[in-house]
């Protein structure tokens, strides 16, 4: 069984289950769930905490428990990946997105595992956390989409107990340009994907990855357990030694 | 009403641009889309440069090989593009589109209309970069492979893409589109 929201964090939220009669409270449970990260930590909602800290309304000792978390992941992800994840914008204001995202779909997967489903995947945005087997007792089967043409598949890997997200931009053909150098043309690599062990280290070191450009694949391959696929602009892709191992 | 008759102006324009955009994707003489290269296989020792800068070594290429550590050089980007032939008629002019949400940072764009037609997409706000250095601890000689991108024909269960940076381009590129026409 297969439930999508749309109207969630701004992108289509999908849960499957494996399963004819699956109780409708585990899907309710799950997208409640994400209805609260959002009002949390939506820096495009004028009541979350994360506008409210960025106000300075709230003070640090008065930050909940869930937003200290979420800091106190980013810190470390800034830390790991050199610098290149960072959720202080350049105007100063805090926005954590770029870590809630993935640490809120795996968090989604543990609390549907608790209710006692076994077998699932939950896809937020293109960003998926695969758990158990799917319907044909197989793995997950994924498909990594074409950043040429987003009606394509251009590999297929097969997922479980693991997380997949993909960082890029499929806007081609124009010039994207760095803000901060405007010399520079954004269009070397346009997307990369990342499989790790749950849908939290996949994203954030996705995340951090597509902004390293080129360098981003090398940095894939220098962490364990992490496996990687980036395209170019000449769609070419560039691939960790063993990401051929989830290959179908 | 007005809004929605506008919003449905821009959409129905948007849809004709990314249509024109992508027969001229598919022309040949574009370079850039052209990503049918005959599939080229190599490993590729990495080593690190005394500047600390990463780079691989080409061991085996087959022909149009590509080394990925020296971004080819291409022509200095031009800011006019080869004119879109849309329809209908913009107004000349500059126009920037709102600050879209990308969840991952914003994205804007600012589009150019030079003689009733788009000429030119610029992304001025984008959600990604940082521009400091980086090291990176190597784990035992990394062997990075390469491969020609290939349409894949599997039953799969759900696919992993980054949609929604795409939507927020779309959202900016309408917003901007909306102000030519208004």
């Amino acid at each position: 069984m297969k439930q999508t929201r749309t109207d969630i964090m701004g992108m289509p939220i999908t849960v499957e289950v494996v399963g004819e009669h699956v109780p409708a409270e585990h899907f309710d449970a799950v997208f409640a769930y994400f209805e609260a990260v959002d009002a949390r930590f939506s820096t495009y909602k004028n009541g979350s905490e994360i506008t409210r800290i960025n106000r300075g309304e709230i003070s640090k000792p008065k930050q909940s428990p869930e937003m200290r978390e979420v800091f106190a992941l980013a810190e470390k992800t800034k830390e790991e990946a050199n610098g290149y994840f960072d959720i202080r914008n350049p105007d100063g204001l805090l926005d954590p997105s770029g870590i809630v995202k993935g640490w809120a779909i795996h968090k989604a997967a543990n609390l549907l595992e608790k209710r006692g489903v076994k077998n699932f995947y939950i896809d937020a945005g293109g960003d998926i956390e695969a758990r158990g087997m799917n319907d044909e007792n197989l793995p997950w089967k994924i498909g990594i989409r074409n950043p040429f043409k987003p009606a394509e598949i251009v590999k297929n890997v097969q997922l479980s107990n693991a997380g997949i997200a993909t960082s890029g931009t499929y806007i081609r053909g124009f010039h994207i340009y760095d803000p901060r150098s405007p010399d520079t043309v954004l269009d070397e690599i346009v997307s990369i994907s990342v499989i790790g062990p749950n849908i939290y280290e996949a994203d954030r070191f996705a995340t951090a990855a597509f902004a390293m450009g080129r360098q981003g694949i090398l940095f894939i391959e220098s962490l364990d357990g992490l496996e990687g696929y980036s395209i170019d602009a000449y769609g070419q892709a560039t691939y960790t030694s063993n990401f051929n191992n989830y290959v179908i | 009403m007005k809004n929605k008759a506008k919003k449905y102006v821009a959409s129905v324009s948007l849809v004709a641009l990314f249509g024109i955009y992508s027969i001229y994707q598919n022309l040949p003489d574009n370079s850039s889309a052209t990503y049918a290269a005959a599939p080229v296989s190599y490993n590729a020792p990495v080593t690190k440069s005394s500047t600390g800068q990463l780079a691989i070594a080409e061991t085996t290429t087959t022909t149009p090989a590509r080394t990925i550590s020296s971004p080819t050089k291409r022509s200095s980007p031009s800011t006019v593009h080869r004119v879109s032939p849309l329809a209908s008629s913009y107004k000349d002019g500059v126009y920037t589109g709102i600050s879209a949400d990308a969840y991952y940072g914003n994205v804007q764009v600012q589009i150019t209309v030079q003689g009733g037609v788009v000429t030119d997409v610029t992304a001025i706000q984008s959600p990604d970069t940082h521009s400091r250095s980086l090291a990176i601890n190597s784990r035992a000689l990394p062997m990075l492979r390469s491969e020609a991108i290939t349409a894949q024909n599997a039953r799969i269960n759900a696919v992993s893409g980054a949609t929604y940076t795409s939507a927020a381009y779309k959202e900016s590129i309408a917003s901007a589109l909306s102000q030519a026409t208004a």
